[in-house]
């Protein structure tokens, strides 16, 4: 088998100049960004901590530039980095040395909604809200809700399988993209999924969805639209202690009920979300509980007279109702701000994204806690408590010596943590640059190196996205099995990192 | 490595899977023959090890191995380009680890649907699935072909409720993609590639699924109607409500004596579910929002000028096989 690797077809020297007349002949004057101050934007993605400044920035306004682009950055053996609005936490669009950066920001249009088949047909850069905006005249709306969701892109969410508050009952951005139109690393065009649900043949729009952009540039993707509740009701449950509110959930959820969203923060949460946007949380409370339940009238109505009941045995010292639509969304938004919040209590954060089987919420949040004291950092806690997604935010200050440092140990050590209580890594961030360490407590050398197959057969020259998800790729042309060193790894060429 | 097994004879392979199989291996029999394939052997592996151990021999011998559930779907695909090697799935039969306050389940490929439904059931809940021929599908083969049912409506299929899988490889290596927790981005969707592959891409092993509380009622409507037409618009204006049905199909053609019907499921509270009064009404509404030629006139049980008639009907036999389920 042939070895195709960037190591191997990067050997002479880049001619950047000239890979930079060549896009601007793609994409065009506006389509291109070369100067050095304003490649600095696209140093990072929300993952502030890590940059890279890119070679070169491009901004293709159709399916073709895009073509061009990486048809291009093939034939130049430069990698290349997929990039949506850049509200990513894990690092997943940060550039790599050398790299262009395909920019999706341009391609921002709806080009389809057909309502009573309940799809919608949308461009990589149209922002997640847009898509309920432009439904919810009729009745509907776009079930995933990342936090981020007024900035954050379709693309994005499609590289990262983005969640959000109400996928507990409704899913993920996979369980809503029905098909996808992909730009494949080398530049063919392929169409994969289709209108309708279980097209023929491998799921490779499943495969595709959470890739976190290793696999191809998405540039046109077919959504799932969900009809909007006939009632909704939200209710914010007050309670001493955290333990207390992790107990209601598992009474909830013991109970048969499936909330649309069940979200619990703690005392320092509450503190910085009251601090940002004055929500009206109970601010003395130890922990708060927002369950929102959904459906049909007389089923929410019963729903929430069980809710209550649960949540007052489980020591609740608080219950409130939204009274409407608009006390509905205050009460969201003080969960919505909750990571940007951080900032009002501390000068610097980190935000993690554990999962745990959500019974054993109570007992990870005190090793979490006893944790923190071991490395004398303040720990903020946010969660989707209904799946176990954990949000803790690690609170540093980055002038005070090694302070950073710790924060990402400590970090580091609430993953394994998760691992330990047989939860994962990262439950809607990604794992791109920053969890990539980490895949190995979570998975072996074999289902790494099988998950490497998938990526070689998309990727097999790993110039697109490289570096990212998993800490050692695999050059695609060894044997599986037992690691042995690469011909070029022997011969000084290559090297794994 | 010596002579080929493939080449000295069935018994000389059969002779070599003994060992690595506990002696579970025979000579296939007509009912073994899959899409008129008939293998050379029949192994039935106990544990992921054996499994891992016949493929890696195949592996070696250049055999072609197919992997068999409850053998319900054999049909789908094209048929095998040969089969040396089939591999029974059926000792698996083991659920792994059932958490029920988490609403998870690992199950064994070879478990069948009813008796993991039934452990389940015990706690209130169920793999939110509802394929054809329940007693003899097994998890890995429901996985293998996408199997789902009616339900998909609501729950979704099996991709949707899928969230581990543990594979081994055709070249023996066993591999995990995916977790035991409902929510999980790590490292690429391997239990959704493994979904409807037909086991092309290796022998699943276990799998990891979400589960949902059993409702505590389940009603079934049908209406029938002299064509299909009206019935299929019927469709199109309950999905577009904010009746939230779990399954709503359309069977029977015009051919047949009660004519083209509709079958539409609802669950939930028992009080919910009192179709006579409530959703009658309610469904006369959505009737009555239609924009075709004849909806100003249409009604449950009557009809317009050039407008067919919808009406009550009985539910075909398949729809009572969900747990706990009280068709009307």
């Amino acid at each position: 088998m042939t070895v195709t690797d960037p190591a191997e077809t990067a050997a002479p020297p880049v001619d950047y100049a000239q890979l930079a007349r060549e896009l601007e002949a793609v994409v065009g004057p506006q389509g291109l960004i070369a100067r050095p101050e304003q490649l600095r934007v696209y140093e990072a993605d929300g993952l502030v901590a890590y940059r890279q400044t890119p070679a070169l920035v491009t901004l293709p306004a159709t399916t073709e530039e895009v073509q061009g682009v990486v048809r291009l950055c093939h034939r130049y053996g430069v990698p290349y980095v997929p990039r949506g609005s850049g509200t990513g936490l894990s690092g997943g669009a940060m550039p790599v040395a050398g790299s262009v950066v395909i920019g999706l920001s341009r391609m921002q249009r709806i080009l389809d909604v057909d309502i009573p088949n309940q799809r919608v047909v949308v461009q990589p850069g149209v922002l997640n809200l847009w898509v309920t905006q432009r439904v919810a005249p009729h009745g509907y709306y776009y079930a995933p809700d990342p936090s981020s969701q007024q900035v954050c892109s379709i693309g994005g969410n499609v590289a990262e399988n983005s969640g959000g508050a109400h996928c507990l009952k409704y899913g993920f951005t996979v369980n809503h993209v029905l098909g996808l139109r992909v730009v494949l690393p080398g530049g063919d065009v392929v169409d994969l999924g289709g209108p309708t649900l279980d097209s023929p043949g491998y799921d490779l729009t499943g495969i595709f969805v959470g890739s976190e952009g290793l696999l191809g540039v998405c540039t046109e993707i077919t959504l799932r639209i969900v009809r909007k509740a006939e009632a909704v009701e939200l209710l914010l449950a007050a309670f001493p202690t955290i333990d207390g509110a992790g107990e209601a959930v598992s009474g909830i959820i013991g109970a048969g009920i499936v909330p649309a969203a069940a979200e619990i923060m703690d005392a320092l949460a509450i503190e910085a979300a009251e601090a940002a946007v004055h929500a009206g949380y109970p601010p003395d409370a130890g922990a708060i509980l927002l369950v929102e339940l959904d459906g049909h009238p007389t089923e929410v109505a019963a729903q929430y007279a069980r809710v209550e009941a649960l949540c007052r045995r489980a020591g609740a010292t608080e219950l409130r109702k939204a009274r409407d639509a608009e006390e509905r969304l205050l009460m969201w938004k003080g969960r919505k701000a909750a990571f940007a919040a951080a900032g009002r209590i501390s000068p610097n954060y980190i935000v993690q994204d554990g999962v745990i089987p959500r019974t054993l919420l109570p007992q990870v949040l005190r090793d979490i806690a006893a944790l923190g004291a071991d490395y004398g950092l303040r720990v903020a806690n946010v969660f989707h408590a209904g799946d176990g997604n954990l949000h803790p935010l690690v609170l540093y200050d980055d002038r005070n010596e090694g302070e950073e440092h710790r924060a990402e140990e400590l970090a580091g050590e609430i993953l394994k943590i998760c691992v330990g209580y047989g939860g994962s890594i990262t439950g809607e961030h990604g794992v791109g640059m920053e969890k990539r360490g980490y895949m190995p407590v979570m998975f072996s050398e074999a289902d790494m190196e099988t998950h490497q197959m998938i990526r070689c057969a998309f990727n097999p020259g790993n110039l697109c996205n490289p570096g990212k998800v998993y800490p050692t790729p695999r050059l695609c042309g060894e044997v599986p099995g037992k690691y042995r060193p690469h011909p070029l790894e022997l011969a000084g060429v290559a090297d794994r990192f | 490595m010596g002579v080929s097994v493939r080449a000295a004879s069935p018994e000389a392979l059969r002779d070599a899977l003994g060992p690595l199989v506990g002696g579970r291996v025979r000579a296939a029999a007509e009912g073994d023959s899959v899409a008129g394939v008939r293998p050379a052997a029949v192994a039935e592996p106990g544990d992921e090890a054996a499994v891992a151990a016949v493929l890696a021999l195949a592996d070696r011998e250049g055999l072609k191995v197919l992997p068999r559930g409850g053998g319900t779907q054999l049909g789908l695909g094209h048929p095998p380009a040969g089969g040396d090697i089939l591999l029974d799935l059926g000792r698996l039969g083991a659920v792994v680890e059932y958490a029920p306050g988490d609403l998870t389940v690992t199950a064994q490929a070879g478990l069948r649907l009813t008796d993991l439904q039934a452990a389940l059931a015990k706690e209130g809940q169920w793999l939110a699935l509802d394929p054809a021929l329940p007693l003899a599908a097994t998890i890995g083969g429901i996985v293998a072909t996408n199997a789902s049912g009616p339900r998909r409506l609501r729950y979704g299929g099996v991709r949707d409720q899928i969230i581990g899988v543990r594979v081994a490889r055709p070249d023996g290596t066993i591999a995990r993609g995916g977790g035991k927790v409902v929510k999980n981005v790590a490292g690429f969707d391997l239990p959704k590639l493994f979904t409807g592959a037909l086991g092309t891409l290796g022998v699943i092993i276990d799998a990891t699924f979400r589960l949902y509380p059993i409702p505590a009622a389940s009603r079934t409507v049908v209406l029938t109607a002299p064509e299909p037409a009206p019935l299929c618009d019927l469709t199109l204006r309950i999905i577009g409500s904010t009746l939230i049905a779990s399954a709503i199909d359309v069977y029977g053609d015009t051919t047949s004596s009660e004519g083209p019907r509709l079958a539409v499921r609802f669950e939930g509270r028992r009080r919910r579910l009192r179709i006579r009064r409530g959703a009658w009404s309610r469904w006369r509404v959505i009737l009555a929002q239609g924009r075709g030629p004849c909806a100003a006139k249409r009604r449950i049980g009557s009809s317009g000028a050039g407008c067919p008639s919808i009406r009550p009907g009985r539910p075909s036999p398949g729809w009572s096989a969900a747990p706990r389920s009280s068709c009307c």
